[in-house]
C-alpha cells in the first residue's frame, strides 16, 4: 500500500511536517471507501487481530486527538477490555507532571536475580500469562564481566549463585532514544517527564523501534495476551498497561499509570532486596539525585550515545 | 498559563467580586453586621507532605513461640520473663558458642560479636549502644547505623533498603523496610532463595509452544 499515492485519489490534510501522512492518508482512505470495500482492504491485517473495528481504524494519533474524541476512545477501549477479558477496567490518560523528569538507578551489588521485579511487571502491566512475558530480563552474569549480551536470562537455580552476579535490564528511556528516530509513523516518542511512550492503536508492527534498541527492551505482542479475568489489573492508561492488541510493539513506561500519580514503580516496590531507587531527577533531595551523587554510576554501552535513564551502581 | 498565575487571577477575581458584592449589599442593607473574619489561610493552602512510614517485624525483642495472634504473627515472650535482672548463664554466656543451655539452638553467624555489644547486660528487654545508651528494639536501626555506617547512610537516601509506596512525599508516604525486615539480627546475610520463573520467550522468535 506504501506505493500508492493516496494524496491523489482521496482528501488528506496536508500535514507532511507532522510525518502522519501516510497513516492519515490510509485512514482517509478508508473514510471513502465504505465498510465493505474497507473489510476488503484489511483482510491481510486481519490475521493479526480479528476484532479490529472500524472505529479502531479510524482513532487519530494520541497528539492529534482532541478531548472528546480521547474520551470516547478510552470507554471504547474499557468496553472491549469487558467484552474481550470480562474484566471492569478503568483507562485513564495520564500526561506527565510539570517539574518531575524521571530516573531509575540499580544496585548490582545488593540485586540476587530473585527475578520478583519481572514477576511483578507480569502482573501490574497485564501481560500474557502464557509466555509469562515482562518487560524486565534479569541476566545472569559473570562477575567481572559487564556485557549483558554475555549474560543468559533463563537461569533456573538458587540464586544468587556463587560467582555470579545479576542485571534487570528493562526500557532505559534514553533521552537520545535510537527506536523513536526510526519510527516511520511516529508511534513512539518521548515525553516531558523522560518517558518514552508508544500509542499502540497507532503501532503498525513493523519492528523497526525492536531492531534499533540496543538494549532488547521492546517486545513484540506475537498474540492477544491471556490473563483470567480475576488477575487483569483494572488500574490501567493508555501509554501504559492497558491490554495491548496483537502485532504491535510495546515496553517498559516505569509504570507511568503510577509513577505519575506519585506512586512507585511496580518493579521497585515488589524487589524483596532494595535494589531499585526511582525518583525525580530535578528534586535535588531525591534519592534517585543522591545516588547519582553520591556512587558511582555507570549506564549499558555509554559509547552509542542513547544517553539512558536508568543507571546502575555497585556499593 | 501558570497554576500560580492562574490561582492569582481566580483569587483577584474573587476579591474583585467581593467587593463588588458588599457594595451592594451595603447599598441595600445597610451597613454589614460584624463577622469575625478568619484571616488565617485554609489549611489545605500548604501542601501536605507526608512522613515515611517503617515498617518493623512484628514482635521485635521478644522470644517468638509456636503460638499465633489474630495476624498470624507469632506471639512473643518478653525477655523480662526469664532474665529479671540480666544474665542467667552461670557463668553468664558472651558469645553463641557459650550458651549450654536454652538458646542453644541459636545461630549466630555475625562477625564475632558478643552478646553484649547490642543487649543490654542489666535489662534484656532493652537493646545498647556503644556508648551505654539503653534504646527500644523498635529502634535497633540505631544499633545497626555504629558499625555500619555507610550501608545506614544509603538506606536513609534509598539507596539500601529499597521502598514501596510513593516516591512523591505531596502524594502519600514512602513505606520503608526496617533492617531487621531483612536481615535476622544475629545471622544478617541476606538469605539465598529461588528465582520466579523465567520469561519463556526467545529475543526475535515465536515462540514454539504457541
Ligand atoms: C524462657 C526463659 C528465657 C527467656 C524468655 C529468655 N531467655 Fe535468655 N537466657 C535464658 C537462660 C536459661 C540463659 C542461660 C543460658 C546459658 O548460660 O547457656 C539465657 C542466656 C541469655 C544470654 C547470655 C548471657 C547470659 O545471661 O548467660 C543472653 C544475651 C540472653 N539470654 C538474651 C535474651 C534475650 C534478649 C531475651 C529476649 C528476647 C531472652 N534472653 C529471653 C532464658 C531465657
Ligand atoms: C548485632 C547485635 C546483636 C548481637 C551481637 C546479639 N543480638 Fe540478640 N538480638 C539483637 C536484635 C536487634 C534482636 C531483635 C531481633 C528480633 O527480635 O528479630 C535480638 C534478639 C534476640 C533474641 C530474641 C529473638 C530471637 O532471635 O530468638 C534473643 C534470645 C537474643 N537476641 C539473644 C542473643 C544472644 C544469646 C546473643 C549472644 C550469643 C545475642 N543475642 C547477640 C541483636 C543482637
Ligand atoms: C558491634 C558492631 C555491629 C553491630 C552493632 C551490627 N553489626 Fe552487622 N556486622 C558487624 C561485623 C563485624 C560484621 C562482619 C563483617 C565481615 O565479616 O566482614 C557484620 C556483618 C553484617 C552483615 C553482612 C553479613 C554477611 O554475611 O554478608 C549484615 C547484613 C549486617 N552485619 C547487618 C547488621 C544489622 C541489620 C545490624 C543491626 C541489627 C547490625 N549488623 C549490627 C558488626 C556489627
Ligand atoms: C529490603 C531488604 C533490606 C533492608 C531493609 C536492608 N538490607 Fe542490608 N542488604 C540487603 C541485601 C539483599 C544485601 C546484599 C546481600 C548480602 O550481602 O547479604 C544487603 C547487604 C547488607 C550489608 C552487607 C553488605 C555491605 O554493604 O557491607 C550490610 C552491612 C547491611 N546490608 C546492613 C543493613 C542495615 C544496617 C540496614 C538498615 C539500615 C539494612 N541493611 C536494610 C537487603 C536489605
Amino acid at each position: 500500500m506504501s506505493d500508492v499515492d493516496a494524496k491523489e485519489s482521496a482528501p488528506v490534510p496536508e500535514d507532511d511536517e507532522t510525518g502522519f501522512t501516510r497513516r492519515t492518508a490510509l485512514k482517509a482512505l478508508g473514510a471513502t471507501l465504505g465498510a465493505a470495500a474497507f473489510a476488503r482492504a484489511m483482510a491481510p491485517l486481519r490475521s493479526w487481530s480479528a476484532d479490529l473495528s472500524m472505529d479502531e481504524f479510524l482513532q487519530q494519533h494520541y497528539h492529534e486527538m482532541g478531548e472528546e474524541e480521547l474520551e470516547k476512545v478510552l470507554r471504547r477501549l474499557e468496553k472491549e477490555t469487558l467484552e474481550d477479558y470480562g474484566a471492569e477496567v478503568e483507562i485513564e490518560d495520564l500526561r506527565p507532571q510539570e517539574g518531575v523528569q524521571f530516573g531509575y538507578a540499580l544496585n548490582l551489588s545488593v540485586c540476587n536475580g530473585c527475578r520478583k521485579c519481572a514477576e511483578a511487571c507480569n502482573k501490574e502491566n497485564n501481560h500474557d500469562r502464557k509466555t509469562n512475558n515482562s518487560y524486565i530480563r534479569v541476566f545472569e552474569m559473570e562477575q567481572g564481566s559487564l556485557d549483558f549480551e554475555k549474560g543468559t536470562a533463563s537461569y533456573d537455580h538458587t540464586v544468587p549463585a556463587p560467582g555470579k552476579y545479576y542485571m534487570p535490564v528493562q526500557c532505559l528511556q534514553c533521552d537520545n532514544p535510537p527506536c523513536v528516530d526510526v519510527c516511520p509513523v511516529e508511534a513512539t516518542w518521548k515525553e516531558e517527564d523522560g518517558v518514552v511512550v508508544i500509542d499502540y492503536n497507532w503501532c503498525i508492527g513493523c519492528r523497526y523501534c525492536e531492531a534499533a534498541c540496543p538494549y532488547h527492551a521492546r517486545r513484540f505482542n506475537w498474540h492477544k495476551p491471556e490473563i483470567p479475568t480475576s488477575e487483569v489489573n483494572p488500574v490501567q492508561a493508555y501509554l501504559s498497561n492497558r491490554i495491548r492488541p496483537a502485532g504491535v510493539v510495546e515496553k517498559c513506561h516505569f509504570c507511568l499509570h503510577r509513577t505519575r500519580k506519585g506512586e512507585a514503580p511496580a518493579c521497585q516496590e515488589a524487589c524483596p532486596t532494595g535494589a531499585r531507587v526511582f525518583g525525580n531527577l530535578l528534586d535535588p533531595d531525591s534519592d534517585i539525585r543522591w545516588v547519582l551523587e553520591n556512587k558511582r554510576v555507570y549506564v549499558l554501552k555509554e559509547d552509542l550515545g542513547t544517553r539512558p535513564r536508568f543507571f546502575y551502581f555497585f556499593d | 498559563m501558570s497554576q500560580n498565575l492562574r490561582r492569582t487571577l481566580i483569587v483577584a477575581a474573587a476579591v474583585i467580586a467581593g467587593v463588588f458584592v458588599a457594595a451592594l449589599m451595603t447599598s441595600i442593607f445597610g451597613p454589614e453586621p460584624e463577622f469575625e473574619i478568619d484571616e488565617s489561610p485554609p489549611e489545605s493552602a500548604a501542601p501536605q507532605i507526608y512522613d515515611d512510614i517503617i515498617h518493623a517485624p512484628a514482635g521485635l525483642g521478644t522470644l517468638r513461640t509456636e503460638l499465633r495472634d489474630i495476624h498470624g504473627d507469632p506471639i512473643g515472650v518478653a525477655c523480662s520473663t526469664c532474665h529479671l535482672s540480666g544474665n542467667l548463664g552461670d557463668p553468664p554466656a558472651k558469645s553463641a558458642d557459650e550458651l549450654s543451655e536454652f538458646h542453644v539452638d541459636m545461630d549466630f553467624d555475625h562477625g564475632d560479636l558478643a552478646c553484649s555489644s547490642c543487649h543490654a547486660e542489666d535489662n534484656r528487654n532493652q537493646l545498647k549502644l556503644a556508648d551505654g545508651t539503653q534504646i527500644d528494639y523498635e529502634d535497633s536501626m540505631e544499633l545497626c547505623a555504629q558499625c555500619h555506617s555507610s550501608t545506614y547512610r544509603s538506606y536513609k537516601h534509598g539507596a539500601h533498603g529499597g521502598m514501596a509506596g510513593h516516591w512523591d512525599d505531596s502524594a502519600g508516604p514512602r513505606e520503608r523496610n526496617h533492617c531487621l525486615s531483612c536481615h535476622y539480627a544475629h545471622e544478617p546475610a541476606f538469605p539465598d532463595v529461588m528465582p520466579a520463573p523465567p520469561p519463556r520467550d526467545r529475543y526475535f522468535e515465536v515462540p514454539t509452544d504457541q
